[in-house]
């Protein structure tokens, strides 16, 4: 690459032309009326200023190193979102380093005003999801691993193999909890039922559909509130402890309808350095415990009535297994949270548990499964509603539901070889 | 991979310096271009790679079986090659809509005849290669001389438009590919306003218009007031423009500083005063297609007035299902067609008079592109049917905020703002030296980075086409 004229002006003509006009392609003779036009597009060619190759490069680097030292939170923050391996690495280093070095500079004030002016919130320094575990995991074994990152579980790491979640045994309650709650209200059109229903991406669809299902019934106030690509097992990136503070505080929901775990299928970290592999009863005991965590923040002793859906199980096997192990571990949660209930909604978007493409709805095969093989499309979604629906008709007083679509039988579950990550 | 990502940013650092350095050897720059358009397209799931690479070496082979072939057998032989395209595009994209349709009839009649149903992954941008493939092979069949392989393997996957366009012909790429782009005429300064514009156009308004008013409004039209479906109706208008032109502006900027100039995509749509006028300002590159490749195809306006009017309804079905599988696509495509042919109707009553009452003009053709936007957005035909019940009927408190309100009339009033100042701002930005365009580049970076606040960019609208 020549790259030598740094200070020649961008219009001052170059000393030697480089052939522009392009070799028109060559056509048969003549046939018809409907000839393609050849060579279009490079019509306006010269109406704009141009400059060099170096000169733009050199612009290019420049501003890449001011908008990483201004954005450096961002980036770690995306980084932190980021599937454990190179690229996050790479991406952590820079933020970190881009960090640092912003710090020296001072200049990290932009960044911080104008987050909180757009009413986005920081990650604590330490998750309080994390923060809470130190004297859980003081008393388990650990497993010393190099990296504090979290890592993927590797193939064979499963300790034993985990019970289908349709298959789920009741729970019994803690004894130790106070699992008694206050009777819920009569909701009216003057003062409705505030329904909060969040999660992860497995969330987006089911909020509108269920909001739209539950105000057919009876006066509600709906609010979805979505992150997508978060869980339980990465509170570095977003701490779903902070979420549930936050959406108590701002939507003031009398029940809340959460559907998250798509992103969970991954072992956990904590500060220390300590691990849990993903599918392990420590793993299992660990997410319970999370889970457990953010159910109370948002029941607050039962003033509030929290539905945490059961994960569908996703297409890929491993994936499905691990999402037993999230099942078990919510259901156990939720036995020992006053307020809280754990719904498993795997009847009608299952075949007896397994994972489904179709199924038959009032006599007709839908399709109720993403491309993906993890997420629910809004036919699946509207199952699930209708799953959740009679809960709350019941729970909360609000007139008799509609029917739900009839859910006959499963009519197929193939899938094509090729499927999206 | 989608452009506004760090990931992008780190595949561009590396394929732009690299793309100049071997520019000027085209038998090392193509190469290295055609892998790394593989590489951009294999970031989503790799396995659709080798779907790419079979339609290129489908397409070419056939397009030289048609320039070797006799004339009498051409045809069969462009035929064929479209039938293998148009089974690609089938299989994948239309099987599921088929199956299902399929099976709910016959069920229906008491003669049910499943067919096996599958779940077919959508491979990124098929509908946008498929098309260029096929337009390839018709123009090879009306007298194109087939260009060599590995320019139509780069022609087909060449990674700025590879996604969703703009929809390029191998006449306006290609000869472009043939001669080295010279490194001392990059069009830096428009590029970098193309591409910092659709950035701000799409994390400024588009998606904040979708996440403030338009997907809780299409999502649960039950739960809002009738202001809030009209401003979601219109905030839709707004949000779509501003995501699909907004990705087809980054795709000319980052051509451009590859020093590659694709086709005009837009040219404010909502100043359009007919539909006719409207289809020659959105997406223009799939209006042209449809017009040579298909409206012409099936005898354009030469077979006599009704036929002229069938094949217009016929196109925009066609462009309507090109979309997706479902029936509000096909509606979208028929309210379209069906207007444009009206529109047709009316001009051959009046003759070719300029355009009377232009005001009321635009106000019937904006209202007629919102309408159908409805049917374009909406999951299904119920939601379509509560948004107007939920028009007619919903009374409430609006839950409009001023920000979403003015977002609105920003995104609308920009289509009719004078280009001068922004010709002058360039001109301006481009006296001015590499550092104070880097910081006005990096605070471009910064607010975007900003907004999005290290969650990403929401995937564009255009992607699952």
């Amino acid at each position: 690459m020549v790259i030598k004229d740094l200070k020649r002006p961008y219009n001052q003509a170059p000393p030697r032309m480089v052939v522009l006009t392009p070799r028109p392609l060559e056509m048969r003779p003549h046939r018809g009326a409907d000839e393609p036009q050849a060579g279009a597009s490079a019509a306006d060619l010269n109406l704009s200023p141009t400059t060099s190759v170096a000169r733009l490069l050199l612009t290019l680097v420049i501003a890449a190193v001011v908008a990483v030292l201004f954005t450096a939170r961002g980036i770690i923050h995306s980084g932190e979102g980021m599937d454990p391996g190179p690229a996050q690495t790479v991406t952590l280093a820079i933020g970190h380093g881009a960090l640092d070095a912003a710090k020296f500079m001072h200049i990290t004030g932009p960044w911080d005003r104008v987050e909180a002016a757009l009413g986005h919130k920081t990650q604590p320094a330490l998750p309080p999801l994390l923060a809470s575990a130190a004297d859980h995991v003081s008393r388990s074994a650990v497993h010393p691993v190099s990296s504090n990152r979290a890592v993927r579980r590797p193939a064979g790491a499963r300790m034993k193999p985990a019970r289908s979640s349709r298959q789920l045994r009741p729970v019994r309650p803690d004894p130790g909890a106070a699992l008694s709650t206050p009777p819920t209200r009569i909701p009216t059109p003057a003062v409705p039922l505030r329904l909060l229903v969040t999660g992860d991406s497995l969330s987006g669809y089911l909020g509108p559909e269920l909001i739209n299902e539950a105000s057919r019934v009876g006066p509600v106030l709906g609010f979805v509130d979505t992150h997508d690509g978060t869980g339980l097992t990465r509170p570095d990136f977003v701490d779903w402890s902070v979420v549930a503070r936050q959406q108590v505080a701002a939507d003031n929901p009398d029940a809340i309808v959460v559907l998250m775990g798509g992103n969970d299928f991954q072992n956990m970290t904590l500060p220390g350095g300590q691990y849990f592999a993903a599918g392990t009863p420590r793993w299992t005991r660990e997410y319970q415990r999370r889970a457990a965590i953010c159910m109370r923040i948002w029941s607050q002793n039962g003033k509030r009535r929290v539905y945490w859906l059961s994960m569908p199980p996703a297409r890929d096997p491993t994936w499905a297994r691990d999402d037993a192990q999230i099942n078990i571990a919510l259901q156990r949660a939720a036995a020992s949270v006053p307020g809280a209930q754990f719904v498993n909604i795997l009847g009608p978007i299952t075949n007896r548990g397994q994972y489904a493409d179709f199924v038959s709805i009032n006599g007709r095969p839908t399709l109720i499964r993403e491309p993906d093989g993890v997420h629910l499309n809004i036919a699946g979604s509207d199952l699930v509603a209708h799953e959740v629906l009679p809960i709350l008709v019941h729970q909360w007083h609000l007139r008799a539901a509609p029917p739900s679509p009839r859910v006959r039988e499963i009519v197929g579950s193939g899938r094509s070889k090729m499927k999206m990550p | 991979m989608i452009f506004p990502t760090l990931e992008f940013a780190a595949f561009f650092a590396v394929v732009l310096p690299v793309s100049w350095a071997l520019m000027p050897r085209p038998r090392l720059w193509k190469p290295f271009m055609l892998a790394a358009s593989y590489v951009f397209y294999g970031s989503a799931d790799w396995h659709f790679v080798f779907l790419l690479i079979a339609c290129t070496f489908w397409n070419q082979i056939l397009a030289i079986a048609i320039d070797w072939a006799h004339e009498r057998y051409r045809s069969w032989v462009l035929g064929f090659a479209l039938a293998g395209d148009l089974s690609l595009l089938g299989w994948f994209k239309y099987y599921g809509f088929f199956a299902g349709n399929v099976a709910a009839f016959t069920s229906r009649m008491g003669l049910p005849m499943p067919l096996p149903l599958l779940q077919v992954a959508l491979p990124i941008a098929i509908s946008f290669f498929t098309f260029q493939a096929m337009s390839y092979v018709i123009d090879v069949r009306r007298g194109l001389k087939p260009v060599r392989f590995i320019d139509f393997a780069l022609y087909l996957a060449f990674f700025p438009h590879l996604i969703a366009g703009p929809i390029v012909r191998v006449t306006e790429l290609v000869p472009q590919f043939a001669a080295p782009r010279d490194p001392r005429r990059i069009e830096a300064t428009r590029a970098f306003g193309l591409i910092a514009g659709g950035l701000l156009k799409k994390v400024l308004i588009a998606d904040v218009l979708a996440s403030q008013l338009v997907d809780p409004v299409f999502g649960s039209p039950a739960l809002h007031s009738r202001i809030d479906v009209l401003a979601a109706v219109y905030g839709y208008a707004v949000q779509i423009y501003c995501d699909f032109s907004a990705y087809s502006d980054m795709a000319i900027g980052i051509a451009l500083l590859l020093g590659f100039h694709f086709p005009q995509n837009f040219n404010r749509p909502y100043t359009a005063l007919t539909l006719q006028d409207f289809w020659r300002r959105w997406h223009m590159s799939l209006s042209r297609w449809l017009r040579d490749y298909l409206y012409i195809g099936l005898g354009g306006n030469r077979k006599g007035r009704v036929k002229t009017y069938r094949n217009l309804i016929l196109t925009f079905i066609l462009g309507g299902l090109w979309h997706g599988a479902a029936w509000n696509f096909i509606l979208w495509g028929s309210l379209h067609g069906g207007g444009l042919a009206v529109e047709r109707w009316h001009q051959e009553r009046t003759g070719s008079r300029p355009v009377r009452r232009p005001r009321l003009r635009w106000l019937l053709t904006f209202n007629l592109v919102c309408l159908a936007w409805v049917f374009f957005r909406a999951d299904s035909l119920n939601t379509v049917r509560e948004l107007g019940t939920q028009l007619l009927q919903g009374g409430g408190a609006t839950s409009l905020t001023t920000p979403v309100l003015l977002l609105i009339c920003l995104g609308l009033i920009l289509q009719f703002v004078p280009r001068q100042p922004f010709s002058r701002f360039r001109e301006t930005f481009a006296r001015w030296g590499p550092v104070p365009q880097g910081f006005v580049l990096a605070s471009v970076l910064f607010v975007t980075a900003a907004l999005v606040s290290g969650q990403g960019v929401a995937p564009f609208i255009y992607y699952r086409f």
